[in-house]
Order: C-alpha cells, then sequence, then structure tokens
C-alpha cells in the first residue's frame, strides 16, 4: 500500500515538473515571437548598416559639409559643384580624422599634413590611398548614405 | 682577304639573325645597323627608351647609320663623332632634353640642364672637373630607363646604388627601410639633395627639406623656442635630434637620448621634455589597451560601432600631438593627451561592460542547459513510471 502511495505521489511530481517545465518552454517560445515581432530599435551608427538618413538637400548648403557616422566610422558628406559625395573620414596614412576646408575645398588631415580633393583623390602629404568613397542619393529632398561603391 | 671575307659573313649573319629574331626598338634594323658591330651594347640599347622612341646611336655618336661599310659609317663627313667627352655630355643630352618642341609629345620637362649647372655636380664640371656626375652616370649610357620603371637605375630603389657608384653608401635609417619595404613615396637622396640640381642643403634649409614631408612638424618646430635658439647658435635643427642620414624611428627614447646634449640633467628644459614623454607614453598605453579590448570584443561578434568611431577619434588626437611634441607647448600637448586618454578610457570601460553583459548571458545559457538536462532526466523517468517499472 505504501509502496502504492509512494509510486502516486512519485509520478505527481514528475508530472507537476513536466507540466512547469512545459509552460516555461511556451513562454520562451513567446518571449521569441514577441522580439521578432517588436524587435529593439537599430542604433544610428551599426557595422551592419546599409543605409542611412543624413540630411535634407537644404541643410548642407553648396561648398559646405556635414561629418555623420555610418558604418561604425566617421563619414563626411559633400555638396560640391558636381553633386554630394561621401567621402570616409578616416585618413589613409595613419587613421586621424581628415577635417574639411570649405574655402579651398579640400580634406586635411591634421596629423601629418595629408591632402585630399572633394573625391578624396591625395593632393599632397604622406597619404597614398585616396578616401573610400560611399555611395551617396538624394530621394525626395533627403540625402541618404549607401555602402561602399567599390563594395557595391 | 679571306680575313675581310670572314668578317662579311660575320656582319651578313648578324644582319640575318638580327632580322629573324626582329628588333624590339622603335627603328627597324635597316636604319640603325650600327648595333650589327656594336653588338655588345646591343641588349642595352634595345631595353632603353631612347630604342623605344626611335633615339638611334647616331643622335649622340654622329656617324652614318645607314651603311654596313665601317670606313663610311665612322666618317667625319656623316659627322661621326665616337664616344662623347665627359664634359660634352650634359650639353649633349640637353639638344634633345632642353629642347620644348622635341620634349612636348613625351611630356618631359627641359629643365634638367639649367638644373644641372647649380649643382654640385655642374659647378665642378664647369671648373673642369670630370670626375663628376653627369647624366650618364647616374642614368647609365645605353640603357636608360624611365625612372618609374624598377629596373631603372633612377627607381627610387635604386637612387641610393647609384649615387653609392661614387659617394660613401650611408644607412639611410626609416626612409631606407620605408623603401625596402616597397614603399616608394619614402625620400631617397635626391628627395634631400635634389635629382639634376644636387646640392647639400645648408644648415638654415634642413628644416625646410624635412618639412617639404614632415610638414606639421615643421610648422610646429618653427613656432617653438628650439627655432630662434637654434638659428642664433647655427645648430641644424632637425638633424640635431633626428640625425641625418641614418634616422632611427622618433621613439619616446629619444627624450632620454638627446635633451641632455644640450640641456643638463635636472635643467627646467630637460623636466618638460620629460612631462611630454610621460603624457605621450601614458596616451599610448591607454590607446593600446583600448584597442586591444576591441579587437576582442570584435573577435567575439560583439556590437562595437559605438566605440569604434571613438577610438578613431581618441587616436586622431593622440597622432595630432605626435607632430605637436616640436611646438613644446606643454598646456596643449596635456590637453590633446588628456582627450585621447579619456576617451580611450571611456571606450575601454564601455567594452569591459559589454563583455560583462557577455558574460552574464553565458551564466543565464548555463542555467538553461541544465534546465534542459534534468528536463531530459524527468521525462525519462516519468516514461519509466508509466511502464510500471520500479525505480
Amino acid at each position: 500500500m505504501d509502496e502504492k502511495k509512494q509510486a502516486t505521489e512519485r509520478r505527481t511530481l514528475l508530472e507537476t515538473i513536466l507540466k512547469s517545465a512545459l509552460i516555461i518552454g511556451v513562454l520562451g517560445l513567446a518571449g521569441a515571437v514577441l522580439a521578432y515581432l517588436f524587435p529593439p530599435k537599430r542604433r544610428i551608427s551599426s557595422a551592419t548598416q546599409r543605409r542611412m538618413r543624413v540630411a535634407r538637400v537644404d541643410e548642407i548648403p553648396l561648398g559646405k559639409g556635414k561629418q555623420v557616422l555610418f558604418a561604425g566610422e566617421p563619414v563626411w558628406v559633400l555638396h560640391v559643384k558636381s553633386g554630394w559625395i561621401a567621402l570616409s573620414a578616416v585618413c589613409t596614412h595613419q587613421g586621424c580624422i581628415v577635417q574639411w576646408d570649405e574655402k579651398r575645398l579640400t580634406l586635411n588631415c591634421p596629423c601629418h599634413a595629408g591632402l585630399f580633393d572633394a573625391n578624396g583623390n591625395v593632393l599632397a602629404g604622406p597619404p597614398r590611398r585616396p578616401l573610400k568613397r560611399l555611395r551617396v542619393s538624394v530621394i525626395r529632398d533627403e540625402i541618404f548614405l549607401g555602402s561602399s561603391e567599390e563594395e557595391a | 682577304m679571306a680575313l675581310v671575307t670572314l668578317m662579311r659573313a660575320r656582319i651578313w649573319l648578324s644582319v640575318i639573325a638580327l632580322l629573324l629574331l626582329g628588333g624590339r626598338g622603335g627603328v627597324g634594323q635597316e636604319q640603325n645597323w650600327c648595333i650589327v658591330c656594336h653588338s655588345e651594347v646591343k641588349v642595352e640599347y634595345q631595353e632603353s627608351i631612347h630604342a623605344a622612341f626611335a633615339v638611334t646611336c647616331v643622335s649622340c655618336h654622329g656617324g652614318d647609320p645607314l651603311t654596313l661599310d665601317v670606313e663610311k659609317a665612322h666618317a667625319v663627313e656623316a659627322f661621326f663623332r665616337g664616344t662623347p667627352q665627359r664634359l660634352e655630355i650634359p650639353d649633349l643630352c640637353a639638344s634633345c632634353h632642353s629642347d620644348p618642341l622635341k620634349m612636348k609629345p613625351y611630356g618631359l620637362r627641359t629643365d634638367q640642364l639649367a638644373e644641372y649647372q647649380t649643382s654640385q655636380h655642374g659647378k665642378l664640371l664647369a671648373q673642369g672637373d670630370v670626375r663628376v656626375a653627369v647624366c650618364t652616370d647616374c642614368h647609365t649610357a645605353h640603357r636608360i630607363l624611365p625612372a618609374w620603371e624598377p629596373r631603372s637605375s633612377t627607381h627610387p630603389e635604386n637612387i641610393s646604388k647609384t649615387c653609392a657608384r661614387c659617394h660613401v653608401q650611408r644607412d639611410h635609417g626609416v626612409h631606407g627601410a620605408a623603401l625596402a619595404q616597397g614603399n616608394t613615396k619614402a625620400p631617397t637622396c635626391a628627395t634631400c639633395h635634389g635629382a639634376h640640381g644636387a646640392a647639400p642643403p645648408g644648415v638654415e634649409d634642413v628644416s625646410r627639406v624635412c618639412g617639404t614631408c614632415h610638414i606639421a612638424e615643421r610648422t610646429y618646430f618653427e613656432a617653438s623656442s628650439h627655432k630662434k635658439a637654434m638659428d642664433e647658435q647655427r645648430l641644424s635643427e632637425c638633424v640635431s635630434c633626428h640625425g641625418s642620414h641614418a634616422i632611427e624611428p622618433a621613439g619616446r627614447d629619444l627624450f632620454d637620448k638627446v635633451c641632455v646634449r644640450c640641456h643638463g640633467p635636472g635643467s627646467h628644459a630637460q623636466l618638460v621634455g620629460q612631462k611630454i614623454k610621460t603624457l605621450l607614453a601614458a596616451a599610448d598605453e591607454s590607446l593600446r589597451e583600448a584597442t586591444q579590448i576591441l579587437q576582442q570584443a570584435q573577435r567575439k561578434a560583439l556590437d562595437i560601432s559605438v566605440y569604434q568611431p571613438r577610438l578613431i577619434e581618441a587616436r586622431s588626437y593622440f597622432l595630432q600631438t605626435l607632430p605637436a611634441q616640436h611646438s613644446l607647448d606643454l598646456s596643449y600637448i596635456e590637453e590633446m593627451t588628456r582627450r585621447a586618454r579619456s576617451i580611450a578610457d571611456e571606450v575601454r570601460s564601455g567594452l569591459y561592460a559589454l563583455q560583462g553583459g557577455v558574460a552574464i548571458r553565458l551564466l543565464g545559457l548555463t542555467f538553461v542547459w541544465i534546465f534542459l538536462l534534468l528536463l531530459v532526466g524527468v521525462i525519462y523517468l516519468t516514461l519509466r513510471e508509466r511502464q510500471g517499472e520500479r525505480l
């Protein structure tokens, strides 16, 4: 009799544990579904980011530039005569951040006086490679940055 | 008679061989018979840029290139000049290379002779010293190749060997090392001394010569208290600390080795040097640690996109400080290194927190696995119970 009672109690305990596990599993599944349905907001800059809004066209007048963070690195979006140009702001010499010179229309490196034109070509100084160029597009008066032109 | 017949046979055999093999130059073999006999320079000449652009032997040596008759080919009437005298060589080369009309199609400059005449080589040659370098010493006489070609004696990688034919071969320190690694933008002898207008830079000119590449360093130096003091004492500006040819990498150990040459140990100037060294070392160390942790985080596939640009910014401040050392402006150097260090420290603590989050998640994952294993055990026990077996 005692053995039968013990077996019944054991079975009840095991079933309780199984039911609890089932509830926990269902909750976990529901959590995953909710996380998929309501994803967390992406950060402004993400290494996997494909496209980013920069500004409205009238916010960057001709000859001016705006520095933004895109895919984990600073980028210059320049408004020049030929249109919109997006260049990595990281100097190809030793990695300093280049500055846009509105008067000379050049990008100057403050570390070793590297000089780039508005297309990213090396004009003077120690850099050997041009600045990395990124895709930029204007959609309904909004400027968007895309991935690197070389990669595209 | 038999010798003449043999000679003619050799000449004709050579002609046939050349025609069969075909000349590489821009001039057909039939217009430049000289190389039939002067076969010792044939290969060198045919490889040269002159051969490619139809500049034949006659342009420098005179004579008649259209005949195989030795006497007619070397006749004075055919303006045969033979091997030009060393004194004549610059003018001879300049007869084409200083002529804008002749050089325009090739996009070549025409001021080489004018520059050469201002050089130490040119000045000594004008005094009749024929031991100095003339055009052919650097460019060779027959195998003249454009400077961009790696085999050329004037290619950046070969310049030091070319100069060392006459001058002492020097250890070119960091510049030579950069060249050896294939950086053809690194300075050669000609970058500092000039190519055609070669002359040793004067004491006052050294900072300008170095400053053509090290622009930021020169700007900071000229604003420093060193500039005036060194000019007054006629000390060579850059050379005094960095050396002239065997230039060592500009490491922080220079503060220990160099400052004491002029400033006594324990003097205010020497202490300023030590302070700059400490500031740079601290910022460098912070940056190095932050970079290491960032790389670790990258390997663990963590989202480092927030920290990456911050570290670029910190490195930028630090790199700006390196040329700024030459200003000796302690407050500026302090401010720039402080910025670099504080951003690097911020990145480092952020990345530690990120890695800490990963540790918590790993702990959570361990609990989940334990839970799953227990569950498997419970399922097994339940099944056994249902089969009516005793535990």
